[in-house]
């Protein structure tokens, strides 16, 4: 390859700087690197990015040199800025600080001394060098084509270019000052010598180096000047790979980050960040480099650090969904396509998978004078050991952008929510948010809901419904954000459900957190052929093949499936005036037949919101602007659907029940299981007054069964004994 | 052609010579040149010729010659970058020669030569940190079996007398014939010795505050740092090893630990220490044959695939069926003349896990064996038994101090920037028993409850989340756990049998005793070599096989959903793959599943037994 020709590299850089410029809305021009210019001329500005992009408009052959041989482009921008400054001075900069200062006296200096530029006799060393003018710092912003790495894919081959890498950080230095320029001045003579710095140890001028000295051979010893010299803000960051980058069994790679100038301080231990740099090996002085032997030590000099947290994960997730992908989702039954391709190795459960997809998307928070209503969505999965739950919740915490998983058994309360610590070393009291408000804006699943403490779960009732944790600990008061939506999943109390008991019973749960959930869904273990046949397959067909039996469908990417999700996030659909009568009208109808019915579950002003949300949630997976009476009547469904999950069973016993058999029913619970099967009939009567029954109908009812012979009652009418 | 002696004694010089012959092509064509090199010379005959690092005192090794090493990968390291070639001159006749920089860490210079790095070109490489197999049961075969290392053998077990009478009661100790085997016991002094050695290190007052970082903290042997410069085969966290390559020592790489920089980075210099320890501690090696362990017995030839291997298993497995016959009544007569106990406990012996469907381990049988004798120290005779009959075997004591203090969870020290072993950091294959008869009343701190949610973990997803501070990163682990315990385990179990043991037996260690003469290294060999064969067996299930379970699970639930569960389901199939390959096949048939039908009702009715007897009192 023939050696570059920097000097007419030099001149299209200049070209670049002075000439670039992006059409602005007034249809005038935004000269972006000229005005930038500008500032930097008037010290308003340290740093100048060079957006790559934009080199690539401009030239594309420059834009990739850069990459590839990036710190050589360094030198060489700052040259032509230093070249260009002064043609965008407009105004005399006030001195800032004791550089400023130097700087000016230095400058004048050389005027008075050398008049002429044509000095070539002088020593190079003498003159200063560019570092120690300069005020500003060029840095480069990768090109938006290029993905960020993870630290695995930066190898020996990218040394010396500019590389995108994603990273967490687990270690940073603090700040310090490093030297660039080294200034002297000598005892004798006076003169100052200078010395500019690239690597991190440097071995320090002893003679004088001045042609003073030199012809007198005096010997002059220099001394170094500490506010003459130029300093620089050094931090040393460790990067490791996220979890996500680490390919199975494998362990996370670190890499280490030298950050200068401005680029310090972007980032704390713990933060997801972004860095473009240069990678570079270090190289070692002295003693060190010869204990290293054959090694050599690599970084990454920062030039871009970018914090982000998990729900604006990559730069390309957010991007827009191409034509063909938003066509791959939007298909006709993309409703179906979508929920089944959640947890696609588990069979059927449409339903259930539906409300999942709808919890992802989440409705639209709202508050109205001041008032929250959230807009998250809630749901409880209950159901006999080994259906599938946790798998279900596993597979939504993989799904979601930002979640935390915790299982009731092994998290307390302050797990959950927030808990107060106290910092060993300074003592100083600080917050350290619990999965709850690790999952702000994200789902929270928890698994073994009800093998919490019941002190524990305390602590969610505020989550689940004013989506904030309240602190007040230690003399710390607070309140926390925990937007969340919480999926749970329940074991029955019993080992397996009992449809004749209420849910409150089944999962030992009081009734104000079982309302705060959206939806409850009971998901049973049933006896069913063709269903069994099925699973035996499946299940036969993986122990035999290792593998997951191939779908009839093609479930959709997940990673698609993030990205259209955070799409539908984006919109915030209404209701519709029309559509609020009918909503009202369906409440209330729901409303009564709760009455009329003793059901399992209940109906209150929380359902009505229930429906709302997930409507809107429906309305916003269509990519609409507003609520459509099919979303309602599909959020119905879905509540609907629940609701049967928990009374199906009940249903086939008694396929109509009437007033009489619900007595009857309360009357042969209250049989005492051993001894003489008697019960007295006063008991009867309280009980079922206090269950809402008129006496007129309890006395109808223990007639009827008399007439049977279900039972006798003995002729005071005051016990009645099962036959 | 190069003789054995030269490429064993001298590989530098055949490595240079393929250098340069490669010329200008690329860094990867010449190592693969290397690696196709040295694989070809090394067959099974020679290799019993390299001295191993396992055995061999490392004060006989010599640096710059070829060994070998068994192990297991703790930590890897951060790709390193270095120089691919630098050119030498001579200072006095100035003539200057190009050399090959990979496979060394030093360059090779003479005094009057000088270096010069300066050809950019930098190549890349991996640094995996190594420690012997933990659990390894077959070090005292394999030490004795190597003539040079006698001296080295009875030094060990030295060694082992000096620990294990510390760290366990002597009395118990004398008891077993075998007490080196008493030292896998974990007793809280044993790892309490292990904190200061922690507690320099972070202080970085001591020069060698070095730890070794073994996953069992009373293991001893020699770690070592292995430089890998392909990146085939990949090479993973807990993997077993077996590495040839060139052993370095050069006492420069020690000198790190001389330096007197000013403190300049505390951080930095932990790291470095951590990293580069002093050779005498942790040589280095830089592999140039890499063979990732099937299995561990020495016994049986190394590669599966290969020819040598399957006519070895073949002859083996024509009396499959005595062998199986002697092994069950060995473990009947240990279990206390348990008959059913013992078809669990052969099948939970040869169960590994095989394959992943997404996350859910297929082949894993662990196994609560509940109803053991606590007095007499019966878990560890079977334990004994046990490291026995297969190639690794770890024993945990569930004591509440044992759950409090113990490391189980492998942990991302960053300070230091490597991961700090934990005791879930074992091999694939290797069988631990958990004797929760040690278990008593008391309270679990934070270390004991993760430390019980990670044994449940391996139990149930065979994966242990490395403690890595921000994030867990899980790593799929192929332990085969077996509970012992008083009534029923609180750890998670793919099958509980209630042991009923022979009442007769009232002196345990003298009925274990009996089966002494039984042990004869012979037999043991057969015995070890029937089961490490048994595990790699391939397995499969004829179609109409498959028509004939699946039916039969549907009848089943069609009768009573209650009776046959998902997960009694893939019991079955489970079961039914490790009896099949007990008996050597590799087909099921309906004979077999009849057999785990019975099997599984008989211990079902155990349990009912159990659960009404207990309603009783």
């Amino acid at each position: 390859m023939a050696p570059r020709d920097y000097v007419a590299e030099k001149g299209k850089i200049t070209t670049f700087l002075k000439e670039y410029y992006k059409d602005n809305d007034n249809g005038g021009k935004d000269f972006f690197y000229a005005d930038q210019l500008t500032n930097i001329a008037h010290r308003e500005q340290i740093a100048l990015t060079i957006n790559i992009d934009d080199v690539a408009d401009f030239d594309p052959d420059l834009a990739e040199s850069i990459v590839e041989n990036a710190r050589r482009y360094v030198h060489i921008f700052g040259d032509a800025v230093h070249e260009l400054l002064p043609e965008y001075k407009r105004k005399e900069v006030q001195n800032k600080d004791a550089l400023d200062v130097y700087i000016e006296h230095r400058l004048l200096m050389e005027q008075k001394n050398h008049p002429k530029e044509s000095d070539a006799t002088r020593d190079p060393r003498t003159r200063y060098p560019p570092e120690l003018i300069r005020r500003y710092e060029i840095f480069f912003k990768a090109p938006s084509a290029q993905k960020f790495a993870s630290i695995r894919e930066i190898k020996a081959s990218s040394i010396g270019k500019l590389v995108s890498v994603k990273g967490i950080v687990t270690r940073t230095t603090e700040v310090k000052p490093m030297m660039v320029v080294a200034t002297y001045t000598c005892d004798t003579c006076g003169n100052e010598t200078y010395q500019p710095i690239s690597s991190t140890a440097f071995m320090p001028l002893l003679m004088c180096p001045s042609q003073v000295c030199t012809t007198n051979r005096s010997g002059g010893r220099l001394y170094l000047q500490t506010r003459g010299s130029k300093f620089v803000k050094f931090q040393e960051v460790k990067i490791q790979e996220h979890s996500d980058q680490v390919p199975v069994g494998n362990i996370p790679r670190a890499m280490t980050i030298y950050c200068r100038g401005e680029t310090t301080r972007k980032c704390q231990p713990g933060d997801h960040v972004s860095v473009t740099g240069i990678f570079l090996p270090l190289m070692r002085e002295g003693f060190q480099q010869i204990v290293q032997g054959l090694m050599s030590d690599t970084f990454l000099e920062a030039h871009r650090i970018v914090q982000m947290n998990k729900t604006e994960d990559d730069l390309n997730d957010v991007q827009e969904l191409t034509p063909e992908e938003l066509k791959l989702v939007a298909e006709d039954d993309f409703y179906d396509k979508l929920a089944s391709s959640i947890a696609p190795e588990i069979y059927g459960h449409s339903d259930v998978k539906k409300a999942l997809l709808l919890l992802l998307v989440g409705g639209v928070d709202k508050s109205p004078r001041g008032m929250k209503i959230r807009g998250n969505i809630n749901i409880c999965l209950m159901g006999d050991p080994g259906v599938a739950k946790s798998q279900l919740l596993s597979y939504i915490d993989r799904l979601a952008h930002r979640s935390q998983y915790t299982t009731g058994r092994g998290s307390s309360g302050v797990g959950l929510t927030a808990s107060v610590m106290k910092d060993p070393i300074t003592g100083e009291m600080m917050l350290e948010g619990g999965a709850l408000v690790l999952a702000d804006e994200g789902v929270c699943c928890i698994d073994e809901f009800d093998k919490m403490m019941d002190t524990d779960r305390t602590a969610i009732h505020e989550v689940m419904e004013q989506q904030t944790i309240s602190i007040a600990k230690a003399g710390i008061m607070t309140s926390l954000n925990a937007r969340v939506s919480i999926l749970a999943a329940a074991n029955p109390a019993y080992g397996r459900y009992n449809p004749r008991k209420s849910v409150e019973q089944n999962i030992q749960l009081p009734a104000a957190l079982l309302s705060r959930f959206d939806l409850l869904w009971l998901i049973q273990d049933k006896p069913e052929r063709d269903n069994d046949l099925r699973l035996a397959q499946h299940i036969t067909y993986v122990h035999q093949h290792n593998v997951h039996p191939p779908l009839t469908f093609q479930p959709l990417d997940m990673k698609l499936m993030r990205r259209y999700i955070s799409l539908c996030k984006s919109r915030s659909p209404t209701v519709p005036e029309s559509l609020a009568d009918y909503i009202t009208g369906a409440y209330v109808e729901m409303r009564k037949e709760a009455r009329n019915n003793k059901d399992m579950t209940f109906t209150s002003a929380r359902t009505l919101l229930a429906i709302l949300r997930l409507s809107t949630a429906l309305a916003r997976l269509r990519l609409a602007d507003t609520v459509e009476k099919e979303d309602v009547n599909e959020a119905m469904r879905l509540m609907e659907m629940s609701r049967d999950s928990l009374n199906s069973t009940h249903d086939t016993h008694s396929k109509s029940i009437n007033p009489t058999d619900q007595i009857y029913q309360i009357i042969r619970e209250m049989v005492p299981t051993s001894g003489v099967r008697s019960v007295k009939i006063s008991d009867i009567l309280e009980t079922c007054t206090n269950k809402g029954y008129k006496p007129d109908r309890i006395h109808v009812c223990i007639e009827e069964y008399e007439d049977l012979n279900v039972w006798q009652v003995n002729n005071a009418r005051t016990r009645l004994t099962f036959i | 052609m190069p003789s054995i002696e030269d490429w064993t004694t001298q590989p530098y010089a055949i490595i240079q010579k393929i250098y340069e012959e490669c010329g200008n092509s690329k860094h990867e064509d010449f190592v693969q040149k290397v690696q196709d090199y040295f694989n070809e010379r090394l067959t099974h005959t020679s290799l019993t010729k390299i001295p191993s690092l396992n055995s061999v005192p490392l004060d006989q090794l010599k640096s710059g010659t070829l060994v070998k090493y068994r192990c297991m990968i703790q930590d890897v390291f951060d790709p390193q970058f270095c120089i691919g070639q630098y050119k030498v001159t001579n200072t006095t006749t100035h003539e200057s020669r190009i050399e090959c920089g990979s496979f060394r860490d030093v360059p090779n210079v003479a005094p009057n030569e000088t270096v010069d790095y300066a050809e950019n070109n930098h190549i890349e490489r991996l640094g995996f940190y190594c420690v012997p197999i933990p659990g390894d049961c077959n070090v005292d075969m394999v030490a004795s079996s190597s003539t040079s290392s006698g001296q080295y053998k009875r030094q060990r077990e030295m060694d082992n007398d000096e620990s294990s009478e510390s760290s366990s009661d002597q009395n118990s100790a004398k008891e077993l014939k075998d007490n080196s085997k008493d030292v896998e016991m974990y007793s809280p002094s044993a790892s309490s010795s292990v904190q200061p050695a922690l507690h320099k290190e972070v202080n970085g007052n001591t020069k060698i505050g070095f730890d070794m970082n073994f996953p069992l903290s009373t293991e001893t042997g020699l770690p070592c740092i292995i430089r890998v410069y392909s990146n085939e085969p990949e090479l993973r966290t807990t993997d077993a090893v077996e590495f040839v390559g060139i052993l370095s020592v050069d006492p420069q790489l020690a000198s790190i630990f001389d330096d007197e920089m000013e403190a300049e980075d505390m951080a930095c210099q932990q790291e470095l220490k951590a990293h580069e320890p002093p050779p005498s501690l942790v040589p280095r090696m830089h592999a140039l044959v890499i063979r990732k362990l099937h299995h561990n017995n020495p016994y049986l030839p190394p590669v599966p695939s290969e020819e040598l291997y399957k006519t070895a298993v073949k002859s083996l497995m024509e009396d499959a069926a005595s062998i199986r016959f002697e092994l069950l009544s060995i473990l009947h007569h240990a279990l206390l003349n348990d008959r059913l106990a013992a078809e669990y406990l052969l099948c939970h012996l040869i169960s590994s896990v095989y394959a992943r469907a997404d996350v859910l381990p297929l082949g894993k049988l662990c196994i609560n064996l509940s109803g053991c004798p606590v007095t007499q120290k019966y878990t560890k005779f079977l334990h004994h038994l046990i490291s026995q009959i297969t190639p690794q075997s770890v024993i945990l004591g569930m004591s509440i101090e044992n759950m409090n203090s113990l490391r189980l969870i492998p942990q991302k020290n960053y300070q230091v920037n490597r991961i700090t072993a934990g005791m879930l950091q074992l091999t694939p294959g290797t069988h631990l028993v958990l004797d929760e008869t040690e278990l008593r009343q008391g309270q679990l701190n934070h270390t004991g409850v993760t430390n019980v949610k990670a044994l449940a973990d391996v139990i149930n997803w065979q994966k242990v989340d490395y403690d890595f501070q921000w994030h867990p990163i899980p790593v799929h682990t192929n332990i085969n756990i077996l509970t012992l315990s008083e009534g029923e385990s609180l750890l998670p179990k793919d099958i509980h049998v209630p042991l009923v043991p022979d009442q007769l037996i009232t002196d345990i260690p003298s009925h274990f005793s009996k089966l002494d003469h039984r042990m004869t290294p012979d037999n043991l060999n057969k015995l070890r070599s029937y089961i490490t064969a048994c595990r790699l067996c391939q397995y499969q299930v004829p179609e109409e096989m498959q028509v004939i379970i699946q039916d039969d699970f549907v009848n089943t639930r069609q009768d009573d959903p209650k009776n046959m569960t998902i997960e009694d389901f893939q019991r079955f199939l489970g079961l039914i793959r490790v009896l099949v390959l007990t008996y050597g096949k590799g087909l099921s048939n309906i004979e077999m599943w009849n057999k785990v039908k019975t099997m599984e009702e008989e211990r079902k009715s155990r349990l009912v037994q159990q659960q009404a007897s207990r309603d009783q009192n």
